[in-house]
């Protein structure tokens, strides 16, 4: 039986609810669903994760216990782990946040592997729509909204991407998206005291689909002459290599990568402990082969081999293959460590042809790993030469800006062109008609293609109701204006002309979110307006609307 | 006293000039020599013998060599295993040391015949037990010194 399960971490009582009615009532079939509802163990997010392997989880922001620093800091590296290592592929996580300040505050959980941020309110339902098609790609079907079609608005989407390692000359790029060599792409980031040119060449590329990110890019970081001024495309080298020298000692040196082939709960707790302990060590699990080990050509592979007698045979076909999969790689020796091997490493080296083997009879502890982690940390923190220095830190993350070119718009979705092959499940940011985020989902119905463009659909989250009222109001723009730009003027924003839907039935929505939106804070056109000023803006607006009916 | 034990070998081929061969090799090295053509003829000697280390031709009639361990480890029996191998036996080997090979040996070269016998039967007269996670570390430290770490 495909059973699906669903874990909400948070204590919102009506939110379990609505959850439970959902996927319980609507949905799904009960029998066919885990529903697990854990209100206290938010310290125990990973262990939640690897006792449950669920297909979905949503984690709930609402309580600000849990975006104390400490604590981010503890999920943030446990959701990158997550992300991070094939071994929980499945599994989509939602965030659930109380406003779009909030999100806002945290969009450093875009680039942990969050694939979908709702802003809690009065439509909770989309966040279930919304993550049960991330989750289980099964759509509900829901009333059609208004949707401005046949557009041609050309935008820039923010990606976001990480800067690993930076250098003398270029830095180190990894991005979901598929950049061509020579291609100038438009970074922004805080490098060199936020200095750091605007605009990149990329001189080298690798694909590597089992880490972080999908692609690897080098750089060349565009330096200008002596004589000349700096601009937002160029930076003088001097200032840059001080900068380096100054900075270098900050940043995490992390080069050694150790692979763990695991398929007990256990031994997975256990090492994603020690990649806390050892931040030097790039500390990767997977279940079995579905790395691609040439790629990712960690130094030291862990295996143990025999759990129980079913999979003796298994285990030691899986260790041969490992090994054949090496011996294809002329430069690549990397050290294998096996556990609980009955066979001793003369035997098993003569059988595969490789002494490049720690064999133990015993079964792995941590204590034992513990002390072959520190080796291998010392020995690379001893050995530190490189040519780029690695960057784990806050200043790593960078937006990559990519053309698109908009051609449908609703309240909830966004179809556009763009001429790189997208991830489904990236995120990106816009900031018309407001700062929002979309998540790139399969399409429904296929989308016409172009020639050298694919078609994407989007879902809008990261927004309150009211700020998705604003797309609702600017959809109605695109459908009656028919602009030739992705924009939102003040002047139409804050006149309420064009705020009428297809269904003629827009007023009362607006009705709705005005008895909402009274005691808060709101952004009109340029204004940020609360309280008494706001109230006034909308009954205006209120009124306008029922005018124009 | 253990220590005192070179310790007894059995030796299991199903051609007796390669028996008496290496047991007369081996006899400086061994307190006792049994030896036997087949699997089941050794399964009988290891019922009424004490044996510390045994080495076995894969390919037997009767009883074949992975017969022959799968049978010992099934009574819980953990005596070292030596297996001859040679061309075209990778997939034995490969079968066999799912149940605990000590070693393999190249036949007929027979090359490091003493030496490894000699490690099989103190591993199986106890002098050697599972390696200390202290030995464990020092041999990981070498094996990571050859490690290229560019």
């Amino acid at each position: 039986m495909n059973c699906k399960r669903v874990l909400y971490l948070g204590s919102d009582r009506e939110f379990q609810k609505s959850l439970t009615e959902f996927y319980q009532v609507r949905l799904l079939n009960p029998n066919n669903l885990i529903l697990s509802v854990e209100e206290d163990r938010f310290d125990n997010f990973f262990t939640l994760i690897v006792e449950e392997m669920p297909h979905l989880v949503l984690i709930d922001f609402s309580n600000e216990e849990n975006l104390q620093e400490d604590k981010l800091a503890t999920l943030f590296r446990q959701l990158h782990f997550i992300k991070q290592n094939s071994f929980f592929k499945e599994i989509a996580i939602v965030g659930l946040f109380v406003s779009s300040q909030q999100v806002r505050e945290h969009l450093a959980l875009v680039s942990s592997g969050i694939s979908y941020f709702f802003v809690k309110g009065t439509e909770d339902l989309l966040a279930l729509l919304d993550s049960c098609y991330i989750g289980f790609e099964q759509n509900v079907p829901l009333a059609e909204f208004a949707k401005a079609r046949d557009l041609d608005l050309p935008y820039v989407a923010q990606f976001t991407a990480g800067v690993t390692k930076i250098g003398k000359s270029s830095l180190i790029l990894e991005s979901d998206l598929d950049l061509s060599l020579e291609t100038s792409v438009d970074i922004s980031c805080s490098l060199a005291n936020g200095e750091f040119p605007q605009r990149c060449e990329v001189i080298n590329r690798w694909s590597v689909t089992d880490n972080f990110f999908f692609n690897r890019y080098e750089l060349e970081i565009p330096f200008c002459g002596a004589w000349d001024e700096p601009s937002i495309y160029n930076i003088l080298e001097d200032s840059y290599l001080t900068w380096l020298d100054f900075a270098r000692e900050e940043f995490v040196f992390k080069n050694g990568r150790v692979l763990f082939y695991v398929k007990e709960k256990k031994t997975l707790l256990a090492i994603e402990k020690l990649v806390h302990q050892f931040p030097h060590l790039e500390i990767r699990v997977d279940g079995r082969e579905s790395l691609d080990l040439l790629q990712l050509k960690p130094r030291v592979i862990f295996l143990q081999l025999a759990v129980s007698d079913d999979e003796e045979e298994n285990l030691y076909t899986f260790f041969t293959k490992i090994v054949s999969k090496i011996k294809r790689d002329v430069g690549y020796r990397p050290l294998i460590v096996l556990f609980a091997s009955p066979s001793t490493r003369e035997a098993l080296s003569k059988v595969v042809d490789y002494d490049h083997l720690l064999v133990s009879g015993k079964v792995w502890s941590e204590e034992l790993v513990t002390g072959m982690f520190s080796k291998l940390e010392q020995k690379l923190v001893d050995q530190r030469v490189i040519e780029h220095y690695p960057l784990l830190s806050e200043e790593n993350n960078v937006t990559l800006a990519l053309p698109i070119s908009i051609t449908s718009l609703t309240e909830r979705y966004i179809t556009f062109y763009a001429a790189k092959n997208i991830p489904m499940y990236s995120l990106f940011k816009l900031d018309v008609p407001c700062s929002l985020l979309v998540t790139i989902i399969p399409p429904f119905d296929s989308l016409p293609g172009k020639e050298s463009q694919e078609h994407y659909l989007g879902v809008i989250n990261g927004i309150s109701v009211e700020q998705r009222a604003l797309v609702r109001r600017f959809v109605n723009y695109l459908i009656h204006r028919r602009p030739t730009e992705f924009a939102w003027e003040p002047e139409i924003r804050e006149s309420g002309e064009e705020v009428i839907n297809e269904e003629g039935d827009y007023c009362l929505e607006e009705a709705n979110d005005i008895s909402r939106s009274t005691t808060e804070e709101m952004q009109i056109g340029d204004e940020r307006l609360t309280g008494r000023d706001l109230e006034e803006k909308l009954r205006q607006r209120k009124y306008k609307g029922r005018s124009k009916l | 006293m253990n220590s005192d034990r070179k310790g007894n070998l059995l030796i299991v081929d199903d051609e007796e000039i390669i028996l008496e061969r290496v047991a007369i090799l081996l006899e400086d090295i061994t307190d006792e020599v049994f030896t036997a053509i087949n699997g089941k003829e050794a399964l009988d000697i290891i019922s009424a013998e004490r044996v510390d280390c045994i080495l076995c031709d894969i390919n037997m009639p009767v009883m074949n060599g992975i017969e022959l361990i799968k049978e010992v480890r099934r009574r819980n029996i953990d005596t070292p295993f030596i297996f001859y191998t040679g061309h075209g036996s990778r997939e034995h080997m490969l079968e066999v040391v799912k149940y605990g090979a000590f070693d393999f040996l190249n036949k007929p070269a027979l090359d490091n015949l003493e030496d490894i016998v000699t490690r099989g039967l103190a591993a199986g007269v106890g002098k050697r037990v599972e390696k200390s996670q202290e030995e464990h570390l020092t041999e990981y430290h070498q094996l990571l010194e050859e490690l290229d770490l560019d």
